[in-house]
């Protein structure tokens, strides 16, 4: 841009020097921004120093002294601040989770219906994500925990699936899979097992076609599963099934209401948003690609496989990126359903310790950790992608 | 899958080839039982819509109380606002949709068709029974629509004139809702702005302020001539845009007074600010997507014209950067009007939590399901017109065609 | 553009900034410290209240805001412009209490805060007076078969967000080896509205919460309220540091209250009073002496006081008897309660 003036024979005088004024104008910014920062932060100190309360970091380490409902990690009311926030982040990290896999499922099944040939499910789809796209998604998170779990039965009379699943007002109550100490030896030699079955047929019956050896494999493994259960004076893998108890179910695994209603509700959001990501997607491949594909004679389900995919992954990739970071931003709304993630428990910090500066600058630093984490791993996997691609 | 996919371009703007005459029967056939695959689908979705159809249906028809609607509609629209002084929202409403139809007159297209809907909608409203007051209020806002849109329909010059007519509009309706009018009319307090009014006004000033601050954000972070700003701006769009809004807004309510040094600034203000922050880099991202558009020799062409930089970015860059950009511009301001929910976290009384206030009232005990359908249809009837205006702009920009 | 005063932030930033730096350097005021200087600049006093609590603080059908806290705000704007409805009250939930006072918010906080060390400390406040004397107790439903707090192991218990009592639960049980889920709410209507719809099976709260909301559950005789009472709960209101002339003002009305009950004088003799010869209630009601004067209010700041909200025992009376709240503790010493108020010389 300066290119112009330096050619030029007549020098402009210097309040007109492009470059001049450049540096001139940042310079006075640089001095404005300080000047503002400055005064803020005089503010703040003088603040302060009114209400006689002090900047630091120390207060971390004091004990928290409040329960928490629910969390990955064990937690105790006598340990740390420091270590409340461990818990409402991992349970954070937890949701976000459980919500992105559940969200991009439900996002796949909505946008390729979208793009069946068959009327139905097309409308049907197209309605669904409407109707979740255009409300807000803290009505959506409401909705399905005043609206719908709050009502349903109490604890006494769970709705039961197989005996195995308890829905009930306070939440969901899966089985979990309890593994004992046997657990290792036994896939040790299960897969031990397996490993030399294939390897003794392969020396000694090596007409067998790959499915028949396949079968052999599988029948081996199956039997000294069997025998470990029986031989074993403990089963290595034992189902924790939900127990009522007094007041509440007991084992396997708890979702709380709360958690519920904040993973229904994300998952329902995003879940449209993705369906509309993976249709726009998948239209943006080029119609010549299917026709390409076709005319060297591939079946459909090759050229879905091999030719579409692919390249819808390559363009979707960004857009979900954007809708993860968003869905993990939105889990802050917890608070509005009491599910204790990173977001509510610092609200329960700083009310009870007041140290609102030192808590927004930790909620700052932690959520663009996550962003930055889910960006980077995006990232990665884009440029998998491309190399697969290319 | 793949069968189903057979057909993958199902797009509503295609212009497809006439097709034969089918019989009924025939469409079913080709739609719904294409193959086995296709007979499937249609089968679940069919349970599915039967479900859920019913489920609906029984609860909508026998279960649920109505009555909650109509009794707590005030609070609904407009909260807290003190009930002696609603005539004044009602004015503004006028205000607002004369002004408007105004503009819609002079503009025609969707705008036209909108406003021609909404004071149809208010006419008829006019003869429920919702009291004489509300019910003449409704009378004169859909007359006032009319009346506007019958002065200025097809008068092209006013076209420039209804935008800059807001400049005047919204400082008087700010006046009309919370000023002093007089000993009978005192002050109303901004805290009481509360329910769908606050919606609407946390929405619209956040778009208004938000946008331009963001073209300037976009503007600062594709310079490459001024390092010291385009390093500012990327570091607020990028520190603003990786936390939650409720950290922001929560910043705004808690941090901001300590940073004031004593100063009181109305918390409604603080909440808009945070909207204001929030929109503007979001927008900013969608404008620089618009920026990174723009060939080089664009540029190249301009400055060859003897433009300066200003006239280079205001007359030639940005026009067609915007342009680009409307499709992504919708979408963030249709996000942020869903986002203003999200004032709940410093208190005040949106519409959404005037919907919690209804139905935790002791009288109403029970009533979220009909609440919370009710505030998702509105929010649902805002959201959906704003994306149709949307699609009916792009086509008349000519976006994605070129 | 008079909306300007009410939108009393659309000062523009810099603005705003500059004149933040220019108050700095004023001078301190000789006898009224700045928030007693900008109450009365301002015409009104800012009272953060709850609006759920019935008997301490909620709406009445006509949307005003009534209950026992309340009526503390109003006394202190009785005591400071002789009007008790000078008084705009924000509603805080508890988990907000401590950032609306820290931040100036609100004047005062009337909101059945209890009193301890850390708040005093931590929220940056001074505390009044305790005007009700409470503790923190249980409420189960009488299905359930629960006697004692052990009976509740294993129990999901509803508490509010950011309170005393959610930090006691967790001690009480912690000491007690009692296993439990607290599922904790922004608010008592929350709290309260999902205990009732069974996602718990207690609920927490300061006693004469739970005896109020029990008679407002819709069948009060399904639910019993634990004898066992695990904390001390002095409520009371608080200011923000930094201004001790009002934090005299407001416990010097709080006192007055006492005394006025401790007298006898109520809102319907204290006409009649005035005409006491007796030099303690003269000084009081500020016929004789300067006691306004020294706090920087009117000499009869104490009549407008009990003429808005009478006396202490009148306000419980008006308030939390109706609903069934016994006086216990909060009877005047003379009575073999614990409220005692300092001598008015």
């Amino acid at each position: 841009m300066t290119s112009l003036s330096d050619q030029s024979h007549l020098r402009p005088p210097w309040w007109r020097n492009e470059r001049i004024l450049k540096v001139l104008l940042q310079v006075a910014f640089v001095v404005a921004v300080l000047l503002v920062f400055g005064i803020l932060a005089q503010n703040l100190l003088a603040s302060m120093r009114r209400l006689g309360i002090s900047l630091g970091f120390r207060f971390l380490g004091n004990s928290a002294n409040f329960g928490i409902t629910e969390g990955l990690i064990p937690y105790d009311p006598s340990e740390s601040y420091l270590k409340a926030l461990v818990v409402g982040a991992v349970n954070t990290l937890w949701l976000s989770a459980v919500s992105i896999v559940l969200a991009t499922v439900m996002g796949f099944v909505l946008g390729i219906a979208r793009l069946s040939s068959n009327w139905l499910a097309r409308q049907l789809a197209t309605v669904i994500t409407e109707i979740f796209r255009n409300v807000p998604v803290l009505l959506i998170v409401i909705f399905w925990y005043q609206g719908v779990i709050l009502t349903l039965p109490g604890v006494r009379n769970s709705l039961s699936i197989g005996g195995l699943i308890f829905i009930n007002q306070r939440g969901v109550n899966l089985p979990s899979l309890d593994l004992s100490g046997w657990f290792i030896p036994a896939l040790a030699i299960v897969i031990g097992a397996g490993w030399g079955i294939r390897k003794l047929l392969l020396a000694r019956r090596p007409e067998l076609g790959s499915l028949q050896r396949n079968l052999w494999i599988s029948a081996g493994v199956a039997l000294l599963t069997v025998a470990c259960w029986v031989l074993f004076p403990e089963p290595p893998v034992r189902l924790d099934i939900p127990v009522l108890e007094r007041f509440n179910f007991r084992g396997g695994i708890q979702l709380s209401a709360e958690f519920t209603a904040m993973m229904l509700g994300l998952v329902t959001y995003t879940g449209c948003y993705i369906a509309e990501v993976v249709r726009g997607s998948f239209l943006a491949v080029p119609r010549g690609q299917w026709e390409a594909a076709r005319a060297i004679g591939l079946s459909e389900l090759q050229t879905f496989r091999l030719v579409i995919v692919p390249q819808a992954l390559r363009i979707m990739i960004p857009s979900l990126n954007t809708q993860y970071l968003t869905l993990i931003k939105n889990s802050s709304l917890a608070i509005a359903v009491g599910f204790s993630d990173l977001f509510n428990i610092s609200s329960t910090i700083i009310n009870q310790s007041g140290r609102s500066v030192e808590m927004f600058a930790i909620l700052m630093a932690t959520y663009l950790t996550f962003n930055l984490v889910v960006s980077y791993g995006m990232n990665w996997l884009n440029a998998r992608v491309k190399l697969v691609e290319r | 899958m793949p069968s189903s996919l057979s057909s993958p371009l199902v797009e509503e703007e295609k212009v497809l080839p006439p097709t034969e005459k089918q019989s009924p029967l025939a469409w079913v056939r080709r739609n719904l039982f294409d193959s086995w695959l296709s007979t499937l689908l249609t089968l679940v979705s069919a349970l599915v819509l039967a479900w859920a159809v019913s489920l609906f249906w029984n609860w909508a028809f026998t279960q649920a109380r109505w009555e909650v609607i109509p009794a707590n509609l005030k609070i609904f629209a407009s909260g807290t606002y003190p009930g002696s002084q609603l005539w004044r929202v009602w004015a503004v409403l006028g205000i607002v949709l004369a002004t408007l139809g105004v503009a819609g007159g002079a503009w025609g297209g969707v705008l036209l068709h909108y406003l021609i809907l909404l004071g149809a909608a208010m006419g008829l409203a006019a003869f429920l029974p919702l009291g004489t007051q509300s019910q003449g209020w409704l009378a004169a806002c859909s007359g006032a629509t009319f009346a506007a849109i019958a002065l200025s329909r097809g008068r092209e010059s006013w076209r420039l004139a209804s935008i800059w007519v807001w400049a005047l509009i919204l400082p008087l309706c700010l006046e009309l809702l919370l000023g002093d009018l007089g000993p009978n009319w005192p002050a109303v307090r901004a805290e009481q702005l509360s329910g769908l009014l606050l919606t609407l006004i946390l929405a619209a000033a956040a778009m208004i302020i938000g946008f331009p601050i963001g073209v300037l954000l976009a503007l600062g972070r594709a310079n490459r001539a001024l390092p010291v700003i385009r390093i500012f701006c990327t570091l607020v769009i990028e520190l603003v845009r990786g936390v939650p809004l409720t950290t922001i807004l929560f910043a705004a309510w808690l941090l901001v007074p300590f940073f004031l040094g004593g100063i009181s600034v109305n918390l409604i203000i603080r909440a808009e600010v945070a909207f204001i922050l929030f929109t503007a880099v979001y927008v900013a991202e969608d404008v620089r997507g618009g920026l990174q558009s723009i060939p080089l020799g664009q540029l190249e062409a301009a400055r060859a014209l003897g433009l300066n930089p200003f006239q280079v970015t205001a007359l030639v860059i940005l026009p067609q950067a915007l342009r680009a950009a409307v499709p992504a511009l919708v979408n963030e301001f249709l996000t942020l009007f869903k986002d203003t929910s999200l004032v709940f976290i410093v208190g005040l009384i949106d519409l959404l939590q005037a919907g919690r206030v209804v139905f935790t009232n002791p009288n109403w005990l029970g009533t979220q399901r009909e609440v919370l359908f009710f505030i998702g249809v509105v929010y649902f009837i805002c959201c959906f017109a704003m994306a149709y205006a949307a699609k009916q702009v792009e086509k008349a920009l000519g976006l994605g065609k070129r | 553009m008079n909306w300007m005063k009410h939108l009393n932030g659309l000062v523009p930033l810099a603005g705003a900034l500059a004149l933040s730096v220019g108050l700095q350097s004023l001078p301190a005021w000789a006898q009224l410290g700045p928030l007693t200087e900008r109450i009365k600049a301002r015409g009104e006093l800012i009272c953060g209240v709850n609006n759920q609590l019935p008997g301490f603080g909620n709406l009445d059908d006509k949307g005003k805001y009534v209950g026992f806290d309340i009526d503390i705000c109003r006394a202190v704007a009785a005591a400071l412009f002789g009007d008790p409805d000078k008084v705009r009250y924000v509603y805080l939930a508890a988990a907000n209490r401590q950032s609306a006072i820290q931040s100036g918010e609100v004047d005062m906080i009337s909101r059945n805060t209890t009193w301890t060390l850390t708040r005093d400390r931590e929220w940056a406040v001074t505390f009044g007076p305790t005007v009700y004397y409470d503790g923190q107790g249980f409420m189960v439903k009488k299905s359930l078969g629960v006697e004692k707090l052990e009976d509740l192991k294993g129990a999901t218990i509803c508490v509010i967000a950011g309170t005393t009592t959610e930090l006691n639960l967790a001690d009480t049980f912690r000491a007690r080896g009692i296993p439990f889920t607290p599922v904790t709410f922004d608010g008592d209507d929350s709290s309260f509205n999902a205990y009732e719809e069974g996602r718990c099976d207690a609920i927490t709260s300061d006693q004469s919460a739970l005896i109020s909301r029990r008679a407002s559950l819709a069948s009060p005789d399904d639910h019993v309220i634990l004898p066992e009472i695990i904390s001390k709960e002095p409520l009371g209101p608080l200011v923000p540091h930094g201004d001790e002339s009002f934090s005299d003002i407001m416990n010097w009305t709080v006192y007055a209250l006492f005394y006025a009950e401790e007298k006898g004088i109520t809102s319907a003799n204290v006409e009649e009073f005035l005409k006491s010869e007796d030099p303690d209630i003269r000084r009081f009601l500020g016929q004789e002496g300067n006691l306004g004067e020294l706090l920087g209010l009117k000499p009869d700041w104490v009549v407008n006081v009990i003429k808005a909200v009478g006396n202490y025992g009148e306000i419980f009376d008006r308030h939390l008897t109706p609903l069934g709240v016994p006086r216990g503790l909060n009877q005047p010493y003379t009575k073999g309660g614990i409220q005692y108020a300092p001598p008015f010389r």
